[in-house]
């Protein structure tokens, strides 16, 4: 039996790992700079190669990888909880197309040789205008109205950035942007650290709000609201949940790219280590997602020697064999 | 004693006029049976009463209390509800399903865990010995005992079930119900029941609120509630009684 305790502890193992990884992505890269030397020149204030590397580039890259992974899943973690369904993933919801679409938009006007803020303000500017649009169509609505209005505006969403891609004038804008939307967090500044901050650390607050909701749901929906859960309106839970993860997912791909699969499986891997229950799931999920994305991360450096492999392929890649596992699993059990 | 008053509550959904104008009183210390035909109001009676449904008009109130200007929180201390179909939890332990009920307070994680109303309503319902089964895995007589269990640890004085027993065997039926008995006779709570079996109404509840098409039709005591004529009008049905009980007989020529 999985206490609270020992739920807790699963958090504090895995922002340990996130830890360590950290250290891993700081020290570890394509050039091979001395991470001690580095360091100490950091320290002393001195400008070196070494300390541009690793503070211009090595140090925002990791702590994106920990800021978009672990929100991608928390917010897992947090919409399988509404919705009560294993198979929910930040996806859903359609600001994921709404940030790449307004990326993409990016790319097609030439704005990216105006600015290089430009592509992942787009990205805000398109997951916020999606988070907007989505809110207005889900109103007073159920779980029902926020699943299909999530996938009309997938669909929707999906459907312009194929759109913008058929009428890209030049086929290297049409690599570029193939290539952005299969997401990757290389070559990130404090700029994109910056862009998506605020959203993230936002979102994650509201969905960290609502583990208590979430628990009450396992119930089911009268049985929640009957024990003082408000979960429709404007300040009810389904806000909390719809506003947290669009936020924070829309902030995220804004800058990183489309990566799929963190959301899906983390919280669906340390289910089972947190007793089942959705509370306990949210900040593992976190710290997991964190961990998950760094190693990937970490991993995609090591190929940098060829064509290098994007991150939301890695995870994807990662990703799926675990669902396959899964499944063998189930028809195992006879589930 | 009465503690809950349902005064003129009136109903409608989609143009459909689902409750008219329906006053009861609920004491303390009763339970309370709902009886009457599929679609005459008791299922929303009940989610009115639990706070899931605001009624058009009319005025619900719990000692001086008026409830809908009450906090939900405040409100969900008072008036614990079961609904008609149980949500199989996931798997997590019977305990730690049971402790949910302790959400209402705002309690969560060891607190409710360890809460002792939490022991004492796993130990009423007979669940303590298998406080660390996972709970998806409990038969469906089993899992009812939970909803009740859940709905004990509440500990609010007023406790609302939908067709508790409509899906349990005989056996599990009549625990299910004399736990609801014993927690009003015992325990000093007033119990609401939606029931469609007379026979389980006569021989549970003290008090019968027969209803048809939304308005209540009769009240009072079991005995007279469940009278040949009035039943034989409201369901269509002829009955044989086996000692005080009636049994629906037959349908109506």
């Amino acid at each position: 039996m999985i206490t609270g305790q020992q739920g807790r502890g699963l958090s504090f193992y895995l922002a340990a790992c996130v830890g360590v990884l950290f250290v891993v992505s700081l020290w570890h890269g394509e050039s091979s700079i001395a991470g001690m030397q580095a360091l100490q020149d950091v320290l002393a204030g001195r400008s070196t190669a070494g300390t541009i590397i690793l503070e211009q580039l090595r140090l925002p890259r990791a702590l994106l990888g920990i800021l978009v992974g672990g929100v991608l899943g928390l917010s897992g973690a947090t919409l399988q909880g509404y919705m009560r369904n294993p198979l929910a993933d930040p996806g859903i919801l359609g600001v994921s197309g709404g940030a790449a679409l307004g990326a993409v938009c990016v790319f097609y006007t030439g704005l990216m040789q105006v600015s290089l803020v430009a592509l992942p303000l787009g990205g805000l500017i398109g997951a916020f205008a999606a988070v907007a649009l989505l809110m207005l169509l889900v109103g007073d609505g159920g779980v029902l109205v926020l699943l299909l209005a999530g996938a009309a505006l997938s669909g929707f969403t999906a459907a312009l950035t194929a759109l913008t891609l058929n009428l890209v004038p030049s086929p290297y804008a049409s690599f570029e942007i193939m290539h952005w939307l299969m997401g990757s967090l290389t070559d990130r500044t404090f700029t994109d650290v910056a862009i998506c901050l605020p959203g993230a650390v936002l979102g994650v607050a509201l969905m960290l709000t609502t583990g208590r909701a979430l628990d009450a749901l396992t119930l089911g929906e009268d049985v929640a609201t009957s024990m003082g859960f408000v979960l429709t309106g404007w300040r009810g839970v389904q806000m909390r949940v719809v506003l947290g993860t669009a936020l924070a997912v829309g902030s995220c791909v804004a800058v990183s790219g489309a990566i799929g699969f963190v959301g899906l499986v983390v919280p669906h891997v340390l289910r089972g280590l947190t007793g089942y229950q959705p509370s306990r799931l949210l900040w593992p999920s976190f710290w997991g997602g964190a961990a998950l994305l760094l190693v990937a991360d970490n991993v995609v450096r090591l190929t940098a020697s060829g064509p290098e492999l994007q991150l939301g392929v890695l995870t994807a890649l990662v990703g799926s064999p675990v669902f396959f596992h899964r499944v063998l699993k189930l028809r195992k059990d006879g589930v | 004693m009465t503690c809950l008053h349902v005064s003129d509550v009136s109903l409608s959904l989609g143009g459909r006029q689902i409750l008219r104008s329906v006053t009861m009183p609920v004491e303390r210390g009763t339970v309370v049976g709902l009886i009457g035909p599929n679609g005459a109001g008791k299922s929303s009676l009940l989610r009115v009463l639990a706070g899931l449904k605001a009624p058009d008009t009319g005025r619900l109130q719990l000692d001086e209390q008026n409830l809908a200007s009450a906090p939900a929180h405040w409100r969900a201390r008072q008036i614990a509800f079961m609904p008609q179909e149980v949500v199989r939890p996931p798997p997590m332990s019977v305990r730690h399903v049971a402790a949910l009920g302790r959400l209402a307070h705002g309690e969560s994680g060891s607190v409710a865990f360890h809460h002792p109303k939490v022991t004492q309503a796993l130990e009423k319902t007979g669940l303590l010995q298998s406080a660390d089964r996972p709970a998806n895995r409990l038969s469906g007589g089993e899992l009812a005992r939970l909803a009740l269990c859940r709905m004990l640890c509440v500990d609010a004085p007023i406790l609302l079930a939908d067709e508790p027993v409509a899906a349990l065997d005989p056996a599990h039926a009549l625990m299910v119900m004399s736990l609801f008995q014993q927690a009003a006779h015992q325990d000093g709570k007033a119990v609401v029941v939606v029931l469609h079996d007379l026979a389980l109404a006569a021989r549970f509840c003290d008090q019968l609120v027969l209803m048809q098409n939304g308005a209540v039709r009769a009240h009072g005591v079991p005995e007279d509630v469940l009278a040949e004529p009035l039943v034989r009008d409201v369901y269509q049905v002829t009955t044989r009684r086996i000692g005080t009980i009636p049994v629906p007989w037959d349908l109506c020529p």
